[in-house]
């Protein structure tokens, strides 16, 4: 959290994909976790409610280990608050999949479905990776991610249970699943130094075709229809995305959620309400 | 009379010895609501390792599955707890102490002793000691059925003189546990930001930190800070960004600080 131990100087290549990957994880998990806080008294019942909130909270505590690295490590300016709230969209690195609003509860199913999976095969290439500090902070998350797939997987199995719930679930999948390709597509300058450095086991973009056959298997198990297109996300292994969040290519929701972390569109990013003085007495950037 | 089931203890108090719902205004509402679908479940936390599961609280859940996936997240896990046990509530037995009767109950087929071992099953018992107490796990027992499970809680309750106010039975098998290597109830990651004593803390004068030297580290500047009497007021005042005006320094405890 100590801004001032950023230096002036160029970043290697090795932090510059650093800081691009870590990113990653961090705005993956805020704005999914902002996402499942838009729930809050919505839920279905008390207890589901409760436990959404509980996995939003556990989301954003992710954020948080991977915005204290950056920090820590100086590889952004900022503090907490600036990384999770004070940047504009395009300097966001979240998978699309997790920006978008949610209409139906089975939004939440799908999305918890496909993206659990995702991040823990990202994380697991951290945690058996030769960086002590970020292995570390992957295995924390990953001692919380159990639940949040058992969550998914309780609920899309409920969710098959009547033909408008397997209705509502097939669409929410059929919506989520182009918003996947990008899920592993770091590109070569983020994936390659940090696979030569050690800090990934494993190239990111390895890791798709191993989580799309997963995600196969569990619409077949459920026995859904989500059609031709959607299924297309899955097999397009190695065809760039369309839109890459990765690179900061968001779409329209992400500029709301910002906004509304915000509170409207003529306050600027940086004047956010509910801003606390920094601890160190620094301005903000 | 044989033990009352929880879920027969109905606030209308009508009888629904055939099993049959009474409908009423509630029953409709929860109609509406598809609650109707729901069971409630009760729900025993282990706190400790060296205490028993106790009573904590009811979730309602369509399933065993769900119940258990609820309860682990609607008790305080800030608290760390071990275990929890969810136990639908129509499976749970339930009896006043001093109603309990160490002999099976007349012409009830649940004497222990007469039954053959194969037409046992263990039942899990729960005893409440004191008004105002939850329930506690005590030792299972093996009935052939919830009367005579009582009948065999009674007995112990006997043996060791020990008093209790209320009892309940549920079969081992409609009790669903956590696992033993359950992560989700041990939190991994620092969870104290999620306390508004945090954000107290955390809405510090930049002064105090300043005066505490450029040595510390902000972790020791933050912990030193003092927190504000009034955290929502504070809150409040640093979306002004004007928190400096707000939170108050204090000189003691900069004053551990060279």
């Amino acid at each position: 959290m100590t801004a001032t131990d950023v230096t002036d100087d160029e970043p290697t290549v090795e932090e510059a994909a650093l800081r691009e990957f870590l990113l990653g994880l961090a705005d993956d998990d805020f704005a999914l976790g902002h996402r499942l806080t838009d729930w809050v008294g919505l839920g279905p019942t008390m207890e589901e409610d409760n436990t959404l909130a509980s996995i939003a909270q556990d989301e954003l505590g992710h954020a948080r280990l991977w915005y204290e690295a950056l920090a820590d490590r100086g590889l952004v300016e900022g503090d907490l608050d600036d990384l999770a709230l004070n940047r504009r969209p395009a300097a966001r690195r979240n998978s699309t999949l997790v920006e978008v609003d949610h209409d139906d509860y089975a939004d939440v199913v799908a999305i918890s479905l496909l993206y659990h999976d995702a991040e823990r095969r990202l994380l697991e290439a951290v945690a058996d990776g030769d960086d002590a500090d970020l292995a570390g902070r992957s295995r924390q998350a990953l001692d919380e991610e159990p639940f949040h797939r058992e969550h998914a997987d309780l609920w899309s199995e409920r969710l098959t249970a009547t033909d408008e719930a397997r209705s509502r679930l097939e669409a929410a999948l059929a919506a989520a699943l182009p918003r996947t390709t990008d899920l592993f597509a770091f590109p070569e300058r983020v994936a390659d130094p940090l696979v030569e450095a050690g800090t990934l086991a494993v190239d990111p973009a390895a890791l798709r075709a191993e989580w799309a056959a997963d995600v196969r298997d569990r619409l077949h198990a459920l026995d859904l229809s989500v059609g031709d297109e959607a299924l297309g996300a899955l097999d397009a292994v190695d065809a760039a995305p369309e839109r890459n969040g990765r690179v900061g290519e968001h779409t329209g929701a992400l500029a709301d959620l910002v906004d509304q972390i915000h509170a409207g569109d003529d306050v600027l990013v940086g004047d956010h309400p509910v801003l606390r003085p920094r601890a160190d007495g620094g301005e903000r950037p | 009379m044989s033990g009352e089931t929880l879920s027969e203890a109905d606030a209308d108090g009508e009888g629904t010895a055939d099993g049959e719902a009474v409908a009423d205004a509630g029953l409709d509402a929860d109609r509406e609501l598809g609650m109707e679908d729901l069971d409630p479940y009760e729900v025993f936390v282990q706190w400790r390792e060296d205490r028993p599961h106790e009573h904590a609280e009811v979730v309602n859940a369509s399933d065993d599955d769900l119940a258990l996936l609820f309860a682990r997240r609607n008790v305080d896990v800030r608290q760390e707890p071990k275990s929890v046990w969810v136990v639908p509530r129509p499976a749970l037995t339930t009896r006043a102490a001093a109603a309990l009767d160490a002999r099976p109950a007349e012409g009830a087929t649940g004497d222990a002793d007469a039954a053959v071992d194969a037409e046992r099953e263990p039942f899990a018992a729960f005893v409440q000691w004191e008004r105002g107490t939850p329930h506690e796990a005590v030792d299972p027992v093996e009935a052939a059925d919830p009367d005579g499970a009582l009948a065999r809680v009674a007995r112990r309750l006997a043996e060791t003189d020990d008093d209790a106010l209320n009892v309940w039975v549920a079969p081992e098998e409609a009790v669903t546990r956590s696992r033993e290597d359950d992560t989700a109830l041990v939190p991994s990651t620092d969870r104290g930001y999620r306390s508004i004593q945090w954000y107290a803390q955390h809405s510090i004068d930049p002064s105090a930190v300043e005066a505490a030297g450029e040595d510390q580290t902000e972790q020791e500047a933050l912990e030193s800070a003092e927190y504000t009497d009034s955290p929502i007021e504070d809150a409040g005042s640093a979306a002004d960004g004007d928190a400096a005006a707000t939170a108050d320094s204090d000189a003691e405890n900069t004053e551990e600080n060279p």
